[in-house]
């Protein structure tokens, strides 16, 4: 049996000052999943072309789709052209959910994910080219996570359906107005004010309006080619902030710059002091510079000596894992040459 | 000992790549019978499809409510901003909207530029001044 913890956030009464407890999922009604697509397999498990996914595949016309304001303001808002259909847009903000009544976006998300993966991963290898491993995975994260993408949908002024079929009915609201709202299956995520799940599950809303943006970044591929995507992800993913030299932890620095040094087969690093005043003093300060034979490879300062010295290890490091070589040409780039590293060749 | 990450979400910035419109929707309530909304259906009648039309990124919403008419703008961060607009003519809820559609949505600052200073995103590219780093002849003695 699986445990869900639920954390209290902040605190809403006086008489309840700090909540910390377990639920059993059995007991949790509003278990959180996304559903997985279902796909129909023919008798014959050869016959690839009979496999089909199953639910709803009918299209939203685009007749339908021009009738919800939402989503023509939203078409207008993101400056898509006018070969962008209505329809795809629609299809964008119907995530999977049991008993759709139109075809959802799920097929989409996934071409849409690897693209906008691919993208990213192409600008960030090309402009980091010695980022690690891990912290190439993490600045990838930062672009394209779900959080991100869900916070880009936000910025878009996409919107949750939100209304139930009662309040929709009773204001007598045209059922065309529904597309141009993200529908998904509306799982309570939060349900008591301040109380969020912190672990187990997904959080489907967020999934949901992540889906938007990798939806429509498939649609934009498919209806105007991979060029204007390519665009499109620049325009709305790699143009975000990011500040990957705030991204890395090191726990031995002067360590690591050693096994740097030595991998790069340079002179082992040495710890010098480059200046100091008040040693005797409550608040000293000394600046330390970390040589490789005659070259500085970076510089710190710090309260005491070990201070600055790790400092200066930890700038040397950065200084070079956050190397950007000058005019960087990323593989999709027409003028892209596999053959020049740096723009020159590579004498081996 | 490996390199460990610690993870980000990438920050808007707004306009750098793609602009979005902060403004997404603009809701104006009239009443048919009130005499506070006046202004507000002459203006429903003769100017807003023309500004409507300007503005294809925006929602305009017009809904038959009691009361005194308002209009409301909501933005993309979540935020809506409410204007009264009880016996008012055409031209002034024509320039409230203006003022509504060209807004962020964001709280107002006061004193901007006095008491708020403006935070980059991005580090100095001259670098912090240190006593340290001038040429000990000219450093200031105590």
């Amino acid at each position: 049996m699986s445990i869900l913890r639920i954390v209290q956030k902040g605190i809403r009464s006086p008489n309840v000052l700090s909540r910390s407890f377990t639920v059993s999922k059995q007991n949790w009604t509003y278990a959180p999943s996304v559903v997985t697509p279902k796909f129909i397999v023919p008798a014959d498990l050869t016959s690839f072309g009979d496999y089909k996914r199953a639910g709803s595949q009918i299209p939203v016309t685009n007749a339908d789709a021009a009738k919800a304001p939402g989503l023509v303001a939203l078409h207008a808002r993101l400056q898509l052209p006018e070969s962008f259909e209505l329809a795809t847009l629609a299809r964008s903000l119907t995530f999977i959910a049991e008993g759709n009544q139109y075809a959802d976006n799920a097929g989409m998300a996934l071409f849409g994910k690897n693209l906008v993966k691919y993208y990213v991963t192409e600008y960030l290898m090309v402009h980091y080219p010695r980022l690690p491993a891990v912290i190439l995975r993490a600045a990838l994260n930062a672009y394209t996570g779900e959080e991100t993408l869900a916070q880009i949908a936000r910025e878009w002024g996409v919107e949750a359906d939100n209304k139930s079929e009662m309040e929709k009915f009773l204001v007598d609201e045209p059922k065309e107005f529904s597309l141009g709202r993200l529908s998904f299956d509306k799982v309570d995520t939060n349900p008591e004010r301040g109380v969020t799940v912190v672990e187990g599950g997904v959080n489907v809303q967020q999934a949901a309006f992540a889906s938007v943006v990798k939806s429509v970044i498939a649609g934009v591929h498919a209806h105007n080619g991979a060029d204007a995507a390519k665009q499109f992800i620049h325009d709305h993913v790699i143009s975000r902030h990011i500040d990957i030299s705030q991204m890395f932890q090191f726990q031995f620095p002067t360590r690591e710059l050693t096994n740097l040094c030595s991998r790069q087969s340079l002179e082992p690093p040495v710890a010098r002091l480059l200046a100091e005043t008040g040693r005797l003093t409550v608040s000293p300060v000394f600046v330390i510079g970390i040589f490789s034979g005659s070259s500085k490879l970076g510089e710190g300062q710090g309260n005491s000596l070990l201070e600055a010295k790790s400092r200066a290890a930890v700038n040397a490091l950065k200084n070079y894992y956050l190397y950007r070589p000058i005019d960087p040409v990323v593989p999709s780039d027409p003028k892209y040459d596999g053959s020049l590293i740096d723009g020159s060749a590579v004498v081996i | 000992m490996p390199i460990r990450a610690i993870s980000q979400v990438a920050t808007a910035r707004n306009g750098l790549g793609a602009f979005i419109v902060p403004c997404k929707r603009v809701t104006l309530t009239y009443c048919n019978w009130g005499g506070s909304s006046q202004g507000m259906r002459d203006f429903l009648t003769k100017d807003l499809k023309a500004i409507a039309a300007k503005h294809p990124q925006i929602e305009f919403k017009v809904m038959k409510k009691e009361g005194h008419p308002i209009i409301k703008g909501e933005y993309n961060n979540g935020k809506e901003k409410v204007i009264s607009v009880r016996k008012r003519d055409p031209l002034w809820i024509n320039d409230k909207i203006y003022l509504l559609t060209q807004q962020s949505g964001k709280k107002l600052i006061k004193n901007f530029g006095k008491k708020q200073d403006v935070e980059s995103q991005n580090e100095s590219i001259r670098g912090i001044w240190s006593p340290m780093h001038t040429d000990p002849s000219v450093r200031h003695r105590v």
